[in-house]
């Protein structure tokens, strides 16, 4: 009973942060994320890049989540970019028309590109 | 001189020796004859102790009633008070003529030994008040634990008055040996209670000594109980403003509160002030749940012609995770005969997510009557949320515009605001989701809806449903969610079938997945163009009632709250 629903690891490359979640992010497991996030938005990143590789499900609660944070990296000049999206969380995301606010990327790698300020 | 002691060593010293040596001992001694208890002799210390009492009587006959009945018993060991003095004697034999009492003054001790005793009953009392107290959250069986205990050890009748509400007070009373009484009394007379409006107006109590017993109301104690000789009031503290007073009362002219009484009463009540005060706020936030929870109930679906409306609502098995799914249903209005029905999840649980709830729910209905179409809705809807101002949450949903269509068929137009999109049950079985999509509502200043229209023919069916239902985990593993293909599976089961069997089929298949115990919020609301032809008498035209779904629900909701 030990294991974790939603597990988070957060690497930050300048001011882009870098959190991978594996799991499932719905309204009670999401605080992890939150947390992760809220550290790295603390320490001074101003984007941040969601690795939802690991992610099979997501709920209306993970969905809030990654409202919040878009609208907290936005204000400071960044950007909420998700990477990886599974199928089920791709789902979810069309379904609610978020992927018209928030940039999905295939990889890791493009979203931290595309986070990174340029010039 | 002879008194001198002699140059040589004597084997009986004189009895002047012998009276200084008693005289100079600290015990208290008196020297009686074996054969009748002739007091011989009293030494000072036993002068001390018992004054008035001389040698030449018997002891028999002492004013120490004990003393003497412990001669007349033959017992060797006695208690008695003596001018307000605890003496404890105990008799030793001094040869064949003679025996002495030997006499302590134990007054100290008995008192210390008491203090002690009362000590250890004040500490028990309260362990036993704070158990009690703390045991439950019911305002009235706090009440009732509070004059208990306060009647079985502080005083002789007891009696809590809460504050006034509406200006009534609510009040308890056990005189002790009797059973509780409660009432309400009239806000204006609890002043003749001397000490009451200080104590409910937050005033550190007054002493007991300084109230005038005299004075108290006729109407505080029954008329059995007789003259009252003290009288104690104390705050009983809650939150911020006193939970009430208790009020002490003990019989007879020479009852008194003392200091360590009106100590050990203070103490009581404030461990009974936070539990009536707790219970209280318990009460008030269970009201409040009960009152937002009324409000979110889905309410009687109308029975259009031409239309069948289904509705299913389970609500999570945990009360206060109030909040969540909802569906509404507005009637025609003036110029649009349509019957509009809106089915959505807000984001969360618990007051917030109830407020925006009845917010949306306000909103749409405000929406219907200006005849909106169920793109505008959102539309408006979305606007009208993000402008008022700081919340997070948002909700989504879905809204149907239902009309009747020719040869029995219905026409639905259908948008979504992030929303699963709707399944539809053809005539032939098959089962496909309406063709709509929609941004969440709540989050986005634009957003973007694409509306559907679809038609019913006459036995199929449109269910709109939450994501409690495809989200709700059960089954072989117990985690694994119910899904959309599951749920698309048991639509198609449910060809053929009236409304209500089929939006019941369904639930019964959701909770044996679940095996009973839904985690989430479950909402279903069906609409099916009936059926056209009359096969059998037993359709009587009435509108189907379901034994299942809806009024069930709406029973187990109001029978939780409470």
């Amino acid at each position: 009973m030990t294991e974790q629903i939603l597990t988070v690891s957060a690497t930050t490359e300048g001011p882009v942060t870098v959190l991978s979640a594996a799991g499932e992010i719905d309204h009670d497991s999401r605080q992890s994320l939150e947390d992760a996030a809220e550290a790295a938005l603390q320490d001074g990143s101003r984007s941040l890049v969601l690795d939802l590789g690991a992610v099979a499900f997501c709920d209306s609660g993970g969905l809030s989540l990654f409202v919040d944070l878009h609208k907290r990296t936005t204000t400071r000049g960044g950007r909420l970019h998700l990477a990886s999206v599974q199928p089920a969380v791709t789902a979810v995301l069309l379904a609610t028309n978020l992927d018209r606010l928030l940039p999905v990327h295939a990889t890791v790698g493009e979203a931290v590109a595309a986070a990174r300020p340029t010039g | 001189m002879d008194t001198r002691v002699p140059a040589t060593p004597v084997l009986v010293p004189a009895p002047g020796l012998l009276r200084a040596a008693l005289d100079a001992a600290g015990e208290a001694v008196l020297l009686c004859t074996a054969e009748d208890h002739t007091i011989v002799l009293v030494n000072a210390a036993a002068k001390a102790l018992l004054p008035g009492l001389e040698p030449g009587v018997t002891a028999a006959r002492s004013p120490l009633a004990e003393l003497a009945r412990a001669i007349a018993e033959g017992t060797s060991t006695f208690t008695d008070e003596y001018l307000g003095r605890q003496v404890l004697g105990h008799r030793r034999s001094l040869g064949d003529d003679h025996y002495g009492w030997y006499l302590q003054d134990i007054t100290e001790e008995i008192a210390r030994a008491q203090e002690f005793q009362a000590e250890r009953d004040r500490t028990l009392f309260l362990a036993e008040a704070s158990r009690r107290l703390s045991a439950s959250l019911h305002q009235r069986r706090c009440l009732r634990t509070t004059v208990e205990l306060a009647a079985a050890h502080l005083a002789d009748a007891a009696v809590v008055v809460l504050p006034a509400r509406r200006r009534q007070s609510e009040w308890m009373r056990l005189i002790a040996g009797e059973s509780v009484e409660e009432g309400m009394l009239r806000e204006n007379v609890l002043g003749e209670v001397p000490g009451f409006e200080e104590a409910l107006g937050g005033f550190p109590p007054i002493p007991s000594r300084w109230l005038d017993a005299s004075q108290v109301p006729a109407w505080l104690l029954p008329e059995g109980f007789g003259p009252v000789g003290a009288l104690l009031v104390t705050p009983l503290p809650g939150n911020a403003e006193p939970a009430g007073a208790l009020i002490l009362a003990r019989r007879g002219p020479d009852a008194v509160f003392s200091a360590e009484d009106e100590m050990l009463a203070r103490i009581f009540a404030a461990r009974a002030g936070a539990a009536i005060s707790a219970a209280a706020l318990y009460r008030d936030q269970v009201d409040t749940t009960a009152i937002l929870q009324a409000d979110l109930l889905p309410p009687e679906l109308p029975q259009p012609e031409g239309v069948e409306l289904i509705g299913s609502y389970q609500a999570a098995k945990d009360a206060l995770r109030i909040g969540g799914d909802f569906y509404d249903v507005f009637g025609p209005v003036d110029d649009s005969p349509e019957t509009v029905v809106a089915l959505g999840d807000v984001c969360g649980k618990g007051p917030e997510a109830a407020v925006l709830t009845g917010k949306v729910r306000q909103t749409l209905r405000a929406l219907r009557l200006v005849n909106a179409d169920p793109a505008a809705m959102l539309t408006v809807l979305n606007r009208a949320l993000l402008g008022s101002g700081r919340q997070h949450r948002f909700v989504t949903l879905v809204v149907a515009a239902i009309s009747r269509a020719e040869h029995g068929r219905v026409r639905i137009c259908l948008a979504t605001g992030g929303h699963p999109a709707p399944l539809l049950l053809r005539a032939d079985g098959t089962v496909e989701p309406v063709e709509v999509s929609g941004t969440l509502i709540g989050v986005v200043p634009h957003i973007s809806v694409g509306p559907a229209m679809v038609e019913l023919a006459p036995g199929e069916l449109c269910l709109m449903y939450s994501d409690g239902l495809t989200e709700a985990r059960g089954g072989p593993s117990g985690t694994e969610q119910y899904g959309e293909s599951r749920l698309r599976d048991a639509l198609a089961s449910c060809a053929g079938m009236p409304g209500t069997a089929a939006v019941e089929r369904v639930r019964q298949l959701v909770s044996d997945w679940v095996h009973g115990g839904v985690r989430d919020d479950i909402a279903m609301l069906a609409v099916r163009a009936p059926s056209r032809t009359k096969l059998s008498l037993m359709d009587t035209g009435v509108a189907p009632v379901s034994p299942f779904a809806i009024d069930a629900r709406r029973g187990d909701r109001r029978g939780r709250s409470r």
